[in-house]
C-alpha cells in the first residue's frame, strides 16, 4: 500500500515486483469472463467497479474505488493503462491497496513504486493557488490484451474540510460494465437526499453499528459512445446524485457567506483597476459590459469542477492579484467591480438541465454545479453574464437551459433562466439579379431573434457587424461579399439588417450553377455529430427555432432554369422543412421554412432528424442549374 | 494512446531551461531600456523580451552553473495575462533550480521585489513520461500594460530532454546538493542548442559560456547570424553571442521545428561523433543493458519459430515488441533519460517510452542471436546539425546485417505496420551507439508512390440519381499504417463513426451500409478497408441529363492523418518550410455506371500540376455507359521549402476544386424520354 500524505510519499507498496509464473490462464474467478468476441464494439470490459462513500461521525469522509477491469484489445491497453486518480493533497490521504495485473499466459504483476507518479494536474499548473489538488498517475504494468487488472484505493480526509457528503457518480462510461455499484454510508438516523437519474435500481439499506448503508447496483451497462457528442448530452447517461445538505437553503446560506465576504475584500490595486476600466463611460450597460470582457478575458480560467474547491471563492482582491480564478472566484471578482460601478449584482451557480431530462435538482447537491453566471440588475432589465466567457462568445441566448442555485443568503430556491423575450427565429430575404455571366448583384434583410440573435457579438462594433454579415451573406449565396448594410434595429430581442451585396462570375464552366447555401445561424448547420447513423444519447442542439429564407434571382437575357430542386415537406417529431423553388416570369425563387420546436432531439428522433438535415444541406437540394 | 508519432523521450544532456548568465548589477539601467519599448514600436505584440542573458559556466567535470536573467515588458492586457505565472521547468534528479530574484517595474516607475512566497515547487503535469519532472511556478503580481517583469534564476546539473526521474528534494529549499549527480553522463562535456528568436519580440538576447581555458568548444550558427565576442584569461575561455531587435516567429501550419527555422547556437565540447557514438554504446553496455533471461529466449524463439530468413525473423519481433510494449514511461531511477531500461525489465513492465521500448527490441535481437544490434539516437521531427551536441529526441535500434551495414528498426514508430523503420522517418538524421563509434548519418527519403493511398470505387446511379457503392481502400509504407491505425489504434466504437465521417465528404446524405477490413494486426498481409454506401438523390435529374462529381473525385480520405499537407495550404505565400509526416500518393481508380442509355456529355476540366513538391491530375472518360475516373495527388516531399508552397497550395486547390465540379451526363437520343427536359 502507499500512503500520501502532507509529508508525500510516506510508505509503500506491494514489495518487490511480483511476476510469478504459474499455471497458464486467467485466475478462476476472471476465466471465462467475456472477450472481444462478446463485446466487439468495446476495448475494455469493466469486470466490476465499486465505489464507496462513507461520511464518518466526525465529519471527516472516506472513498473507496475497486475496479476490476479486462483489456479486451491493444487500443484498451492504452485506455486503461494510466489512470489519475485526483486528490486533495492538503486534506486527503490516497492510500493504493493494489494495482494487479494477471495476464492469459498466467503471470500476476504487481505495481512498483515506480508506477505511481504524482503531478499537478494540467488544468491547474498556471493557478499555484489551487494546486494542492493533484493527480496520482497509476501506471499499470504488464498488461495484455485480455489481461484483467485489479485496482483498489482509499481516499481519506485527514480533518473535515467539506460542508456535506455529496457526490454526482455517473454510472455509465465510455466501457461496458458487468456490474456498477456505488454505496453512500451515513451516521444512523443522518438522513441522505438522493436521486437515480436515466436508470432504475432498487437501492439496498442496511444499518449496522451506528451506520446505515445505502447500495445501487447496475448490470450489464452498456458502454456510451461519446463520439460526436457534446457535454450537454452527457447528462442524460445514469447517474446518482446525493448530499447530505437538508435543502438547498442551506447551501446558499454557507456559500452566499462565504460569496459575500469574498466580494466585500477589495485593494488598492483593484479599486484603482476599476477606476481605469470605468473611466469616462456613463452608461451602465456600458461599464457592465466593459468589466465583464476584463474578467472574462484578461482573468485566466481555472477549469476545475468547482465541486472540488467546495464552492469557496478566493477574494476579490485575491482572485484580481493572482490574474486568474475558477468559475466563483471570477465571479466575485465580477460582482465586486460591478458593485464599486454602482451596479446591482448576484452570482448563481447554475447547471444545464436539457429538456427531457429528469430534473436532477430535486436533490440539494451543490455539486452538480458546473459553472457560475451572474446576475447585474441594468434599472428594470437584467443581464446575465458568465464570467468565463465574453458577451459575445456567451450570453443569455446560451443560457437557456440553465438551472441555478443563486449563491445569496436566504435564497433556498433552484431558479430556470429565464426565457428570452423574442421568439427564437432567423430570416433572410435576398433579392439577386443574376447577369449572363452569372454575375450577382443584390440586396436584401437579416434578421435574427431570441436563441439566433448574435446582439452581443455585434452591438457598438460597425467591424463586427460587417464581418457577420458578410459572413452571413456568403453563407447563402457562396461567393458573394458584402457590399454594404445598415442597421433597422439593434436590441437585445432583435437585430435586422438590410444588406447589399455582390458576386463575381464564376470561372467558365460548362456548368452554370446558381449555387446556395443553409445561412450561418441555422440549427440545421454545423450540427455536432451529425455524419452518424445512430446515437446512443439524445442531441442537444444549440437552440431551436423557426427558420424562413426567401431569395429570388432574376435572370438576365437568355438565362433559363434547366434544373430546379424538388420541391420538399417533411414533417417529423424533430422538426419539419418545407422548400419550393420555383421558375416565372424570368425568375427563380426560392421558399425554405425550417421548424426546430426544441432543442433536444430524442434518440428515436435521431434518425428522422438527421435525413432531414440531410436533405436540407445536399447540394442537390441547393443547386439551380441554368441553361 | 498507441499512435507514436508523439515524439520522445531520449534527448541526451538537452539542457531545457538550463541556461542561463550571471546577473551583471548595474549593467543594465532597466528604467531606461524599458521605455523605448511601446506599442507604437512593437505593433502587435503582447508583450516584448527587453533583455535576456544567458551566462554558462562550465567546470572540469562538465558540470554547468546557470545563470540566467530575463526582462518582459508586457504591453497589453493579453500580455498581462499571458504573464500572470511564469514557470520554469526543472528535473529534481539531474538538476537545481532556484528564483533568485524576481522584481516587477512598474509603468509609474514603482519598483516591486516579489518575496519567495510566491514561488512555488510542484510536479509538472505529465503525459505519457511519468519521471517526476518538477518546475518552479511564481506567481506575478497583476501586472497592467506597460508593467515589466524581470526574473532571476540560477540553476545547475542538466535536463534530458523529455526529463528524468527523482523526489524533488534536491530542489527543496535548504537542501544540500550532490554535484555529482548533476555532472552530466557524458563526464567532461558541455554541450547545448541556443534558439534565438521566439514568440515575443526581443530587444536583446546574449549568451556567453565560460570553459576551463583547456576544454575548446566547437560552434556554430545556423539560420542567421549572431555578433559574437571570444576572451581569455589565465584559467578560462570566455565565449559570448548575442542578436539585437529580433521579431517574433510568425508561426504558419506546419512549419518545420523552430530548430530549423530561427537562427539557432550550437556548441559542443565532444570531439566529433564517432566519440559520441562510442559513449551511448558504453553507457547502456557497461550496465548489461541488453541481457536476457530464460523467459525472453524463450519469447524470441516462440515468436521466430518456423521463419526462414533473418529479415522475417527481425519482423516477427518488431511486431511482437511493437504492439506488446505500450508508451508509457515510469522512471528507473539512476540512469534515466539517457540510458535505455534493461530488457528483462521492459519484458515485466511491458512499457516504456521510446528508448525503453527499443531497448526490448535490442534485448529480443540479441536473444535471437542477432548480437551485434545497437541503439540509435536521431531526431524526429528536425534536422541534426553536424555538431555532436545533443539534437536528439528519439530512440531506435539498428542491426549490422553486414560489415559496416546497418538496418534500422522503429518499434515506437511501427505498431501495427508492415514497415520495419517508418516511411515517415525518411529523411531523418541518426547515430548509432556501437564499439568503434559511427558518424552521423541520415536515412534516404522515400518516394512519394511507396506511401501510396489507392482507392478503388465502384459506384452505381440510378434513373433518380441515387447512388450506390463500394470504396476499397488500400496502402504502401506509412500510409498503410496510417489506415491500419484508424482500426487499431483507435476506440473500437469510434470505427464506425469514423468511416461514416470520411462518407461524408460525398454528401450529408451519405449512409455507410456495411464494411470491412483485414486483420490490421497481421502485418504480413496488406490491409483492406471496404466500404458500402448509398446516397440518396446524389445526382441532380433534369429531363434527359444528370449533373453528378464522380464520387471518389470527393475525396474522401481528407483526414489529419492521411492528408496533413491540405491543413498546410492557407494564405498565398510562406515564410518557412513545411513539414509533412510523410510524402504521399494517392490515385483514385474509379468506375461509375450510369443508367441505361446514357453516356457522358461533358467533364470539368482538369488541368494538370506538376511540380518539384507535387503533382496532380485527373482524367474522366466514359466507358460503354460507364464513367472512368483517374486521379492522381503526389505530393512528393515530407519536408517543403517555402519556395515550393506555390506548387504544394496550386495542387490541392485543383483536387478540391475538381472534388466540387459537376460532370454533365446525357441520355443518348435513342433512349430519351419523351417529353423530358421541362422539369422547372
Amino acid at each position: 500500500m502507499i500512503t500520501l500524505s502532507r509529508q508525500g510519499l510516506m510508505a509503500l507498496m506491494f514489495g518487490t515486483v511480483t511476476t510469478l509464473c504459474v499455471a497458464a490462464g486467467l485466475p478462476p474467478q476472471y476465466a471465462g469472463t467475456p472477450t472481444a468476441k462478446e463485446y466487439p464494439a468495446a476495448d475494455v470490459l469493466v469486470l466490476s467497479q465499486s465505489r464507496a462513500f462513507t461520511l464518518l461521525p466526525g465529519g471527516r469522509v472516506v472513498e473507496s474505488v475497486k475496479r476490476v477491469e479486462k483489456a479486451l484489445t491493444y487500443q484498451g491497453m492504452d485506455e486503461m493503462g494510466d489512470p489519475k486518480i485526483a486528490f486533495n493533497k492538503e486534506n486527503q490521504d490516497l492510500a493504493i491497496a493494489r494495482c494487479r495485473t494477471y495476464t492469459p499466459d498466467g503471470r500476476v504483476v504487481d505495481a512498483k513504486a515506480n508506477s505511481f507518479n504524482e503531478m499537478t494536474p494540467f488544468a491547474l499548473e498556471k493557478a499555484p493557488a489551487y494546486t494542492a489538488w493533484r493527480q496520482m498517475v497509476v501506471t499499470k504494468v504488464g498488461l495484455d490484451v485480455n489481461a484483467v487488472v485489479e485496482l483498489e484505493y482509499t481516499l481519506t480526509d485527514k480533518k473535515p474540510w467539506r460542508r456535506f457528503l455529496e457526490g454526482v457518480e455517473v454510472l455509465r462510461e465510455r466501457d461496458p460494465a458487468l456490474v456498477q455499484e456505488v454505496s453512500v454510508t451515513v451516521p444512523e438516523g443522518m438522513d441522505l437526499n438522493w436521486k437515480l437519474l436515466n436508470a432504475e435500481a432498487k437501492p439496498e439499506a442496511r444499518t449496522a453499528n451506528g451506520q446505515t448503508t445505502i447500495t445501487w447496483t447496475l448490470r450489464k451497462v452498456p458502454a456510451a459512445n461519446f463520439m460526436g457528442t457534446a457535454r450537454a448530452e452527457w447528462s442524460f447517461l445514469p447517474t446518482l446524485m446525493f448530499t447530505t445538505a437538508p435543502d438547498w437553503g442551506h447551501q446558499a446560506a454557507i456559500v452566499g457567506g462565504l460569496v459575500q465576504k469574498a466580494m466585500e475584500i477589495s485593494s488598492p490595486a483593484l479599486d484603482r483597476k476599476a477606476g481605469d476600466l470605468l473611466a469616462g463611460i456613463q452608461d451602465p450597460f456600458e461599464k457592465a459590459v466593459k468589466l465583464q470582457n476584463y474578467v472574462a478575458e484578461f482573468i485566466n480560467t481555472v477549469a476545475w469542477p468547482l465541486a472540488d474547491f467546495d464552492f469557496v471563492p478566493r477574494s476579490a482582491a485575491e482572485v484580481y492579484d493572482s490574474g486568474y480564478g475558477h468559475g466563483l472566484d471570477k465571479a466575485v471578482l465580477l460582482c465586486a467591480l460591478l458593485k464599486k460601478a454602482g451596479i446591482d449584482a448576484a452570482i448563481a451557480a447554475v447547471r444545464m438541465v436539457p429538456e427531457g431530462m429528469e430534473d436532477p435538482t430535486a436533490v440539494p447537491c451543490l455539486s452538480q454545479m458546473t459553472g457560475t453566471l451572474v446576475r447585474a440588475q441594468m434599472g428594470k432589465s437584467v443581464l446575465w453574464m458568465d464570467p468565463d466567457a465574453p458577451l459575445s462568445e456567451r450570453s443569455q441566448r446560451d443560457f437557456q437551459g440553465e438551472k441555478g442555485l443563486p449563491l445569496v443568503k436566504g435564497s433556498g430556491e433552484i431558479h430556470t433562466m429565464v426565457p428570452l423575450e423574442a421568439p427564437d427565429a432567423l430570416s433572410v430575404t435576398l433579392d439577386a439579379k443574376v447577369a449572363q455571366d452569372l454575375s450577382l448583384e443584390g440586396k436584401g434583410t437579416v434578421s435574427l431573434s431570441g436563441a439566433y440573435s448574435p446582439f452581443f457579438n455585434l452591438q457598438g462594433s460597425k467591424d463586427a457587424q460587417k464581418a457577420f454579415l458578410g459572413s452571413m451573406v456568403a453563407s447563402v449565396l457562396p461567393s458573394a461579399a458584402l457590399s454594404d448594410f445598415s442597421v433597422v434595429r439593434m436590441d437585445l430581442a432583435r437585430v435586422v439588417f438590410n444588406v447589399s451585396f455582390k458576386a463575381p462570375a464564376p470561372e467558365k464552366g460548362t456548368v452554370k450553377a446558381l449555387k446556395t447555401g443553409l445561412p450561418d445561424g441555422s440549427a440545421l448547420k454545423g450540427v455536432h455529430g451529425i455524419f452518424l447513423d445512430v446515437r446512443d444519447l439524445p442531441l442537444v442542439l444549440s437552440h431551436g427555432g423557426s427558420e424562413k429564407m426567401d431569395l429570388k434571382f432574376i435572370l438576365g437575357e437568355g438565362l433559363k432554369p434547366a434544373y430546379l430542386p424538388k420541391a420538399i415537406a417533411e414533417q417529423g417529431a424533430a422538426g419539419s422543412l418545407t422548400q419550393a423553388w420555383r421558375a416565372a416570369d424570368g425568375a427563380v425563387t426560392l421558399s425554405f421554412e425550417a421548424a426546430i420546436p426544441k432543442p433536444v432531439v430524442a434518440v428515436k428522433d435521431y434518425p428522422a432528424f438527421r435525413a432531414l438535415q440531410g436533405t436540407a444541406s445536399a447540394p442537390a437540394s441547393r443547386m439551380v442549374i441554368l441553361e | 494512446m498507441r499512435q507514436r508519432t508523439r515524439i520522445v523521450a531520449l534527448g541526451l544532456l538537452l539542457a531545457a531551461w538550463a541556461t542561463g548568465a550571471l546577473w551583471a548589477q548595474g549593467a543594465l539601467n532597466v528604467p531606461e531600456s524599458l521605455k523605448a519599448v511601446t506599442t507604437e514600436a512593437y505593433p502587435g505584440a503582447d508583450a516584448v523580451v527587453v533583455n535576456e542573458d544567458v551566462h554558462v559556466d562550465v567546470e572540469e567535470s562538465g558540470l554547468s552553473h546557470v545563470n540566467k536573467t530575463q526582462l518582459v515588458k508586457v504591453l497589453t492586457e493579453t500580455g498581462a495575462a499571458q504573464f500572470a505565472t511564469m514557470r520554469f521547468d526543472y528535473d529534481p534528479a539531474s538538476s537545481y533550480a532556484e528564483v533568485k530574484g524576481f522584481t516587477v517595474y512598474r509603468a509609474g516607475g514603482a519598483v516591486e521585489q516579489v518575496p519567495p512566497e510566491r514561488v512555488y515547487d510542484l510536479p509538472q503535469p505529465q503525459e505519457m513520461i511519468y519521471w517526476g519532472p518538477r518546475m518552479k511556478v511564481v506567481s506575478v503580481p497583476k501586472l497592467q500594460p506597460g508593467d515589466a517583469v524581470e526574473i532571476r534564476t540560477y540553476s545547475k546539473g542538466f535536463v534530458i530532454a523529455y526529463l528524468a526521474g527523482g523526489g524533488g528534494a534536491a530542489a527543496a529549499a535548504g537542501a544540500s546538493p550532490d554535484n555529482e549527480k548533476y555532472i552530466p553522463p557524458m563526464r567532461g562535456h558541455y554541450y547545448d542548442v541556443v534558439l534565438f528568436q521566439g514568440d515575443l519580440p526581443i530587444v536583446k538576447k546574449t549568451y556567453t559560456i565560460v570553459l576551463p581555458k583547456d576544454k575548446p568548444i566547437q560552434a556554430e550558427v545556423f539560420n542567421g547570424e549572431l555578433a559574437s565576442r571570444t576572451a581569455f584569461d589565465d584559467t578560462s575561455l570566455t565565449y559570448t553571442w548575442w542578436k539585437d531587435n529580433v521579431p517574433a516567429i510568425k508561426r504558419e501550419p506546419r512549419m518545420v521545428e523552430d530548430s530549423d527555422a530561427v537562427t539557432k547556437l550550437v556548441l559542443a565540447t565532444v570531439k566529433d561523433w564517432p566519440e559520441k557514438s562510442r559513449w551511448f554504446y558504453h553507457v547502456n553496455e557497461d550496465v548489461n543493458t541488453f541481457a536476457f533471461n530464460d523467459a525472453i529466449k524463450a519469447k524470441a524463439q516462440e515468436i521466430t519459430k518456423g521463419l526462414k530468413t533473418d529479415d522475417e525473423k527481425r519482423k516477427a519481433l518488431l511486431a511482437w515488441v511493437a504492439r506488446q510494449i505500450r508508451y508509457s514511461g515510469i522512471s528507473m531511477g539512476k540512469g534515466e533519460g539517457y540510458t535505455l531500461h534493461p530488457g528483462i525489465m521492459d519484458f515485466n513492465d511491458r512499457a516504456g517510452v521510446c528508448k525503453d521500448i527499443a531497448g526490448m527490441l535490442i534485448t529480443m535481437f540479441r536473444a535471437a542471436g542477432f548480437t551485434h544490434t545497437y541503439p540509435a539516437m536521431t531526431m524526429a521531427g528536425a534536422r541534426v546539425e553536424n555538431l555532436p551536441a545533443d539534437q536528439f529526441n528519439h530512440c531506435v535500434v539498428a542491426t549490422e546485417i553486414a560489415p559496416n551495414q546497418y538496418k534500422l528498426y522503429d518499434p515506437t514508430w511501427c505498431p501495427f505496420s508492415s514497415e520495419v523503420w517508418s516511411s515517415a522517418e525518411k529523411p531523418q538524421n541518426y547515430v548509432i551507439g556501437s564499439p568503434r563509434g559511427e558518424q552521423l548519418m541520415e536515412t534516404a527519403p522515400v518516394p512519394a508512390s511507396e506511401n501510396f493511398v489507392h482507392l478503388a470505387s465502384d459506384a452505381v446511379i440510378a434513373e433518380n440519381g441515387d447512388l450506390a457503392g463500394t470504396m476499397i481502400i488500400t496502402g504502401g509504407a506509412y500510409s498503410e499504417t496510417n489506415l491500419r491505425w484508424t482500426v487499431v489504434n483507435s476506440p473500437a466504437d469510434m470505427v464506425r463513426g469514423t468511416f461514416e465521417q470520411w462518407l461524408s465528404a460525398l454528401s450529408p446524405r451519405a449512409q455507410l451500409t456495411s464494411y470491412q477490413t483485414t486483420d490490421p494486426v497481421n502485418v504480413n498481409l496488406p490491409f483492406k478497408i471496404t466500404l458500402a454506401y448509398r446516397v440518396p438523390g446524389y445526382a441532380m435529374v433534369y429531363g434527359n441529363t444528370m449533373l453528378l462529381t464522380p464520387p471518389a473525385a470527393r475525396n474522401i480520405l481528407s483526414n489529419r492523418r492521411l492528408t496533413d499537407f491540405i491543413g498546410a495550404v492557407a494564405g498565398k505565400v510562406r515564410t518557412y518550410g513545411i513539414f509533412l509526416r510523410a510524402p504521399r500518393e494517392f490515385t483514385f481508380e474509379e468506375t461509375t455506371h450510369l443508367p441505361k442509355g446514357y453516356r457522358l456529355k461533358e467533364a470539368p476540366e482538369a488541368k494538370s500540376v506538376e511540380g518539384p513538391a507535387a503533382d496532380w491530375s485527373a482524367a474522366l472518360s466514359a466507358k460503354g455507359d460507364a464513367l472512368v475516373l483517374k486521379e492522381r495527388l503526389a505530393v512528393k516531399e515530407k519536408i517543403i521549402p517555402a519556395a515550393q508552397y506555390a506548387n504544394l497550395k496550386d495542387a490541392v486547390d485543383a483536387m478540391k476544386a475538381y472534388g466540387d465540379a459537376l460532370t454533365v451526363v446525357e441520355r443518348e437520343a435513342g433512349n430519351r424520354k419523351q417529353g423530358a427536359g421541362e422539369q422547372p
